[in-house]
């Protein structure tokens, strides 16, 4: 287990620097630069001293490797929109606010999910299961922006229930939280329900009521175990996404987290500070991916030795 | 008094074309100890008549009809309220009076437990002792079905045993509350042949070591001379003959006994006898024949095979065969 965690963290710092590689270039093939749009306000000195500030006079080979140097180093540098502020500072402070709004979801999705999931493998009940895959169908293929929209005008507007903007109370989590859930409650209620209808028609399963083992525990023990590794494998990903933010949801809601100010800096250009978001977003996808791999050879020991 | 009395039994699977009647009306009975082997080919119906008695039907397979009386308890589905209590009593004997050795070791243990965790649960399930308890009687099983160095093979995974030694892990399973029936449904079909050899080899010493009855599932004839006192023949969801192991390997009655006997090489014949396969194919049990269900394919088949399930004809007290050959109106 240790050599294949390393493996993996190995694996995950080369994928960091492929992408800080690939992002640092995509950056710059981008027409313009932090300074263009106040071309007509800058005076070229000002401009060009501007450009020496920031080292943006430079080759461009040049400045990915004092990038790459400064960030190895763990400076980020400073943003260029956004005057004396640390890009790290930056992250600091608006990562906890989208990751508090991405773990309720992330909880409200895997046990909504899952249970549903169980619930329409295994009823005899066809209602139940047609009703479930119904929801799961819609939730899969209809825009989070629309629900979150119609969400907000039925509690928010219509009824009153829940209010609309920024995340003061418990209460303000809950309509942008469900709207963020709400596709991957699908995801995971179609994932676990294909999955577990699959082993229970193994023959494990039978094997297991052989030895008068109950229904219930033959479903928990034999089969959940073995429904649940496709199931914890999407999750690592699928919590990543959750915390680092979706752009769409926190600007309808208004709340101030990662996923509102990564598309703000990469209208302004503002290099430094996409810079820092990518790579901070990578890593928790990537440390994620590990996670959940790891998790998934704890459940299944043939995944570590690659059988 | 017989440890299992099995009277009429009937089984069908509900499918999108209809029902299959998988098996019809079969009667078996087994006294304590005994050795019963079931031959029929692929489709027979010998799997699913041991399923119905376990109560290990798939969801859309049904007793529709017949009695089980097992250890003097009536344990036919249609004894019971509902499925629930079925099931409810169902799992009291399962794995522990009654057990099952399955077909493939590949396929029947769950990857993802440890061998430990799999051996024990009869155990728990129906023994009031402690995991720790659970944990040496496994050992001691596992030493009992040759498994060496039991104190590290335990704490193992099922993929990092060999096909042999998984086998030899379900029948483990299957000893484990010393049962007083064991059902092995062709425990030796998935193994290669000299693992086969060494696995009947298991069975037979603990036959000779136990007094369990066991009810051996097989299409090998090979397998059913060397452990099983008696025989029965299934033939499309019917027993065609029964007898015990002379009377079937010396005095064969059914068409489809001596058809099947005939397949089946001599080694110690010199001159290159060449094998006699039956043609033809098994019926369709959607539809099943209302006479034997053998007709189409026997060499003698006269106009009221087509027309009429034969009766039972005894030849003994123990060689019993269904064929209408044995009329006494019949052309011998």
């Amino acid at each position: 287990m240790f050599k294949y965690t390393i493996k993996r963290i190995l694996v995950g710092i080369l994928t960091m620097f492929i992408l800080s590689t690939i992002t640092f270039f995509m950056m710059k093939i981008i027409p313009g630069n932090p300074f263009s749009q106040d071309n007509k306000v800058l005076t070229p000195k000002t401009y060009e001293a501007l450009e020496a500030k920031y080292g943006l006079d430079k080759p461009v080979v040049e400045q990915y490797f004092i990038y790459l140097n400064n960030a190895i180093r763990g400076d980020f540098g400073e943003s260029i929109s956004k005057t004396g502020q640390q890009v790290i500072d930056i992250v600091i402070r608006r990562a906890p606010v989208t990751a508090r709004l991405g773990s309720v979801a992330f909880v409200i999705a895997l046990t909504v999910g899952v249970t549903l999931g169980i619930i329409s493998a295994l009823t005899k009940k066809r209602w139940v299961n047609s009703l479930i895959t119904t929801f799961a169908t819609i939730g899969v293929s209809i825009p989070s922006f629309l629900l979150a929209i119609l969400a907000m005008i039925l509690f928010g507007v219509m009824l009153g229930w829940f209010p609309l903007v920024g995340l003061k109370t418990p209460l303000h989590y809950v309509l942008p939280a469900i709207a963020l859930a709400l596709n991957p409650i699908s995801m995971i209620t179609r994932l676990t329900r294909s999955s577990l209808r699959d082993v229970m028609s193994k023959d494990y399963i039978v094997l297991a009521k052989s030895k008068g083992t109950s229904e219930l525990w033959v479903i928990i023990k034999h089969g959940l175990k073995n429904a649940l590794l496709p199931v914890v494998t999407y999750c690592g990903p699928m919590f990543a996404f959750l915390v680092t933010g979706s752009f769409v949801i926190e600007s309808l809601f208004s709340v101030p987290g990662l996923g509102m100010e990564f598309t703000s800096s990469v209208i302004n250009r503002d290099y430094t500070l996409i810079m820092g978001l990518t790579l901070f977003l990578g890593a928790i996808v990537i440390i994620m991916n590990i996670v959940s791999d790891i998790a998934a050879a704890m459940i299944d020991p043939r995944i570590k030795l690659g059988k | 008094m017989a440890l299992l009395e099995i009277k009429n039994l009937t089984t069908s699977f509900k499918i999108e074309q209809g029902s299959v009647q998988a098996v019809r009306d079969v009667s078996i009975s087994l006294e304590q100890g005994e050795v019963l082997g079931i031959v029929g080919e692929s489709g027979s119906g010998k799997s699913q008549t041991m399923f119905s008695l376990m109560g290990l039907l798939a969801d859309n397979g049904k007793v529709t009809d017949g009695t089980i009386i097992f250890d003097g308890q009536d344990i036919s589905p249609k004894n019971f309220k509902n499925k629930h209590e079925y099931d409810k009593a169902m799992r009291k004997i399962r794995g522990n009076t009654m057990s099952m050795i399955f077909q493939d070791p590949m396929t029947f243990l769950n990857q993802v437990l440890k061998i430990e965790t799999q051996l024990i649960e009869p155990l728990m399930n129906h023994k009031k002792i402690t995991k720790k308890e659970a944990r040496l009687k496994a050992l001691e099983l596992m030493r009992k079905v040759g498994i060496p160095s039991p104190e590290k093979r335990i704490d193992q995974y099922p993929f990092e045993f060999s096909g042999g030694m998984r086998q030899r892990i379900i029948i483990a399973i299957a000893l484990a509350c010393n049962p007083k029936l064991i059902i092995a449904d062709e425990p030796t079909t998935a193994l290669d042949v000299t693992i086969q050899a060494q696995v009947l080899e298991l069975i037979d010493s603990l036959r000779e070591e136990s007094s369990s009855s066991i009810i051996m599932i097989t299409h090998d004839l090979g397998v059913v001379a060397k452990l099983c006192d008696r025989v029965a023949i299934m033939y499309g969801g019917k027993i065609v003959e029964t007898g015990t192991d002379q009377e079937i390997f010396y005095d064969p009655k059914h068409p489809y006994t001596k058809g099947l006997l005939n397949c089946v090489a001599n080694p110690e014949d010199d001159v290159e006898e060449e094998l006699h396969p039956i043609p033809g194919s098994p019926p369709d049990l959607l539809d099943p024949p209302i006479g034997c269900p053998f007709v189409d394919r026997c060499e003698r088949a006269m106009r009221i095979c087509k027309l009429k399930m034969p009766d039972v004809t005894e030849f003994s007290s123990t060689h019993q065969c269904r064929c209408w050959l044995n009329h006494e109106k019949a052309v011998k």
